[in-house]
């Protein structure tokens, strides 16, 4: 089988979190291609970096992570975006989801947590 | 029970095997049919071709009896006519023939096509002078006169044409028989041999039609095993169908819940016939609105190919609802209820469920409540009691000070003035080491209500710390804490005050000597409380720190489940202004050693290290500028490496910086308020505070810090504390 190459971008307005992930990332054939703070910044990286897979945090300044999650499913119907969000409002997260994300990662969350949610959206 | 079901290969060969007889049989009948249409034609070939073999000797018979006749002038009539027919039915016969041996396919055979052709060769100058010998007759044939009957002339000339005939054709008839009879050979050789293959071809047929009718009997067998597997699946189903408590039904794409579904169904959701009912409808009147409409999204997504149902099922609305059922008599019952949906993806989509599992978790709610509350209880009540009891008065009455100075200073650093950014995280940090120090010397004291209470101090805190943007009411939670824990260290005092009443009563009853008791007579009440503090009191201060460490040891290798010794030496020698200090210092730098430093015992025993650590304190005063504390760990020792890869995930560092990081640039970070190696948050470590602590504390003594280490061996700090700030500390207090 050959291996297929995703493309990891990240997006939260956390430094701590935005680095955690990137590190933590251990899945074979996954590549970190680029973080942004917010959704607009998502937006400009995603034309020059044209991820497959996305991690995204649902507030945020600028644009939320919802609206976000929207507009690059608009550019490509077949990315991948797992919400990673805190679970104070889950009608918000599953706002996200009808928008186009695949999954949904609970902060806090480890970083094994996070590589099988990496793992399982890869396969969705 | 062994169920006959093969595998999915070998389902398909009896099907296979049935088409293929089926078809074989049907070819072999249609070729039967074809040979026995041949066999016909060949024998009625044969049965002409039988009957041509005797013609022309039967005609040449009748040619010589008119030929006497005529000489004998007697009556030809009836062989005339008998030879007439006989020409008749043999053109018919070689008509027939040709005809029969084309039916018969026989044509193909060159030889008997040259046969027949040869022997109509013969026959057709027979024909012919037998036609001519027809056509003679005209009138009679004999006149009667007086001498007797004489040929008339049509006699004659009919007498001709058969002594012409005889005397041509002879020789001709019998080449014609052996023509006709060697064809007749050859078409008895075809009959049999058509009728063999025919044979053959029946046998064949027989052969496939009893194979068919064994596969046809193996497939009756196999659909009757099926039968009876499926019947005996579907008694088992309906079986725990009816047996299981969990609610199990499936939705389908119109929302509609499933014929089939667990009778515990209904019990559950209180109604009657779940089954073609509107799941969202059942629920309408269970739940609130934004959960009912949380609930029709989610099950919505369910259904979204590019959604992973294992992604989202932290979301799911429903895990765990109170439902509240109306009772007959007006009275509501309260429930709470979990459900959990699976997609069931059918091989057509259309067919495609959510399979549903609902199940009443109402005792578990409740019981989980009810552990709640008796914990808070007893945190409430007995821990207090038992804190108050455990704890010498003195140092009780210390900590209370501790405690007191703590929370005040926490509020006026959070009441000083200062609304940026920055200012606002200095606060943040100033109050968690007032925290951190607290639950430290609550640690060291076995003090866990107030552990509990600093740790959630801190917890609010490094909430705040994470958040991008801080406003001064972000604080008032921790305002509202920090006011619980005050009024908590009142709780305590008050219950102190009244322990100790109790305990002075009970000393002056039963517990003083009896020869001294007439002295006690003679001292006023508040003289014998202060004797006995006193006498509770006992030891120093110094002393009094040996035993809360040696406390705090047992306790911090306890929860992060090491076995460890403390070792403490000198400690009596610390000068009583210097002893809160130390303690600090000392308080974090256990925790920091046990934490962080020593192995677990399993870890220990590999590498070959006794397996109980130790951790060693030791205070001197020998020194005429400093005193020294030393506290030193068997453990792990630091790891620079490491120290940098941590920073580097706590954000202190970038990679570069890391890679560049030498040993001391390393150990620096250790002092950073952001740094710490252990893994999870504790009471006991994990926060990165331990030793920001420690660096205040020596800081505000004028003093320094030393570390040494070996990876795998050791970790050794090494304190000075300069006498000389020492005393003026002392006498500032004393003033």
């Amino acid at each position: 089988m050959t291996e297929v190459a995703h493309r990891l971008m990240v997006v939260d307005d956390s430094n701590v979190i935005r680095r955690r992930i990137e590190r933590a990332n251990e899945l074979p054939g996954v590549e970190f291609v680029g973080a942004a703070r917010n959704g607009v910044e998502a937006l400009a990286l995603y034309e020059a970096v044209h991820p497959t897979l996305v991690t995204m945090d649902l507030t945020m300044p600028e644009m939320d992570g919802a609206e976000c999650v929207a507009k690059l499913v608009q550019r490509d119907p077949d990315i991948k975006i797992l919400v990673i969000s805190a679970l104070a409002d889950k009608l918000t997260a599953i706002d996200a989801l009808e928008k186009g994300a695949s999954g949904f990662l609970c902060k806090p969350f480890t970083d094994r947590q996070l590589n099988e949610a990496l793992r399982k959206l890869i396969r969705t | 029970m062994a169920q006959p079901v093969l595998s999915r290969q070998l389902r398909w060969l009896p099907v296979a095997l049935a088409l293929l007889c089926t078809t074989a049989l049907s070819l072999l009948l249609f070729t039967g049919v074809q040979r026995a249409a041949r066999l016909q034609s060949a024998s009625t070939a044969l049965q002409l071709a039988a009957g041509l073999t005797a013609q022309p000797q039967l005609m040449r018979s009748e040619l010589t009896l008119i030929q006497r006749g005529l000489e004998t002038q007697t009556y030809v009539g009836d062989s005339l006519r008998t030879l007439a027919g006989s020409r008749e039915a043999s053109n018919v016969a070689y008509a027939q023939l040709a005809d029969a041996i084309k039916a018969a396919g026989l044509d193909a055979r060159s030889d008997t096509l040259a046969m027949l052709d040869k022997a109509q060769k013969l026959w057709a100058p027979l024909d012919k002078g037998l036609e001519r010998l027809g056509n003679n007759k005209t009138g009679d044939l004999y006149s009667d006169s007086a001498a007797g009957s004489t040929l008339t002339a049509a006699g004659a000339r009919l007498k001709r044409s058969v002594d012409e005939l005889l005397a041509t054709q002879t020789k001709n008839t019998g080449a014609l028989s052996r023509q006709v009879s060697e064809l007749a050979a050859l078409l008895r050789e075809a009959v049999v041999n058509d009728g063999r293959s025919l044979r053959a071809l029946l046998l064949g047929g027989s052969a496939l039609a009893a194979l068919l009718l064994a596969s046809m009997l193996y497939f009756s067998w196999r659909a009757g095993q099926a039968a009876r597997a499926a019947g005996i699946a579907q008694r088992q189903v309906a079986h725990i169908m009816g047996t299981v408590r969990e609610g199990l039904f499936l939705i389908g794409r119109d929302g509609r819940i499933g014929g089939a579904h667990s009778d515990s169904l209904r019990g559950l959701l209180r109604v009657g016939t779940p089954a073609g009912q509107d799941f969202e409808q059942l629920l309408r009147p269970l739940v609130d609105e934004k959960t009912l409409l949380a609930a029709g999204k989610y099950l919505g997504l369910l259904w979204k190919d590019k959604v992973n149902e294992e992604l989202i099922e932290s979301v799911n609305p429903l895990s765990q609802i109170e439902v509240s059922f109306q009772k007959a008599q007006g009275a509501t019952e309260v429930r709470y209820l979990s459900f959990s949906f699976r997609r069931v993806r059918a091989t057509a989509s259309t067919a495609d469920h959510v399979f549903g599992v609902v199940s009443d978790v109402t005792e578990r709610v409740l019981l989980q409540r009810e552990l709640d509350s008796l914990k808070s209880d007893t945190d409430s009540q007995s821990a207090l009691l038992l804190q108050v009891l455990q704890v010498e008065p003195l140092q009780m009455q210390t900590f209370l000070g501790t405690l007191d100075a703590a929370v005040r200073r926490s509020n006026a650093l959070l009441r000083a003035p200062g609304k940026q950014r920055a200012d606002l995280q200095q606060k943040l940090q100033g109050v968690f080491r007032e925290m951190h120090s607290l639950k430290g010397e609550a640690a060291a004291l076995g003090l866990g209500t107030f552990v509990r209470r600093a740790h959630e101090v801190e917890d609010l805190l490094s909430g705040l710390r994470k958040r991008a943007e801080l406003a001064g009411n972000d604080f008032v939670p921790v305002v509202v804490r920090l006011d619980e824990l005050m009024t908590h260290g009142q709780e305590m005092s008050a219950l102190q005050e009244r322990v100790g009443q109790a305990r002075s009563t009970a000393v002056s009853a039963n517990d003083l000597p009896p020869e001294r008791h007439g002295d006690t007579a003679v001292l006023a009440g508040g003289q014998v409380a202060a004797a006995l503090a006193r006498a509770d009191l006992g030891p120093t201060p110094g002393e009094q720190l040996k035993v809360a460490l040696q406390r705090l040891c047992a306790e911090v290798s306890a929860a992060s489940k090491r076995d460890v010794r403390l070792l403490s030496e000198g400690l009596e020698k610390v000068p009583a202004s210097l002893v809160p200090r130390v303690r600090e210092i000392c308080i974090q730098m256990l925790r920091n050693s046990i934490v962080h430093g020593i192995e677990p015992r399993e870890r220990r025993a590999l590498t070959g290290k006794p397996p109980v650590g130790s951790v060693r304190i030791r205070f001197t005063d020998s020194d005429q500028e400093n005193y020294s504390l030393i506290v030193e760990d068997d453990g792990q020792g630091l790891n620079p490496e490491e120290i940098g890869m941590r920073a580097v995930t706590r954000g202190l560092l970038d990679a570069t910086q890391a890679a560049n990081l030498d040993r001391s640039g390393a150990f620096r970070l250790l002092f950073h308020p952001d740094f710490s190696t252990a893994d999870t948050v504790s009471e006991h470590a994990g926060r990165g505070v331990g030793l920001d602590v420690v660096n205040a504390a020596i800081r505000d003594s004028g003093g320094r810090i030393g570390i040494s280490t070996t990876a795998g061996k050791y970790t050794r700090f090494k304190v000075l504390l300069p006498r000389a700030q020492a005393e003026a500390d002392s006498q500032s207090s004393a003033a």
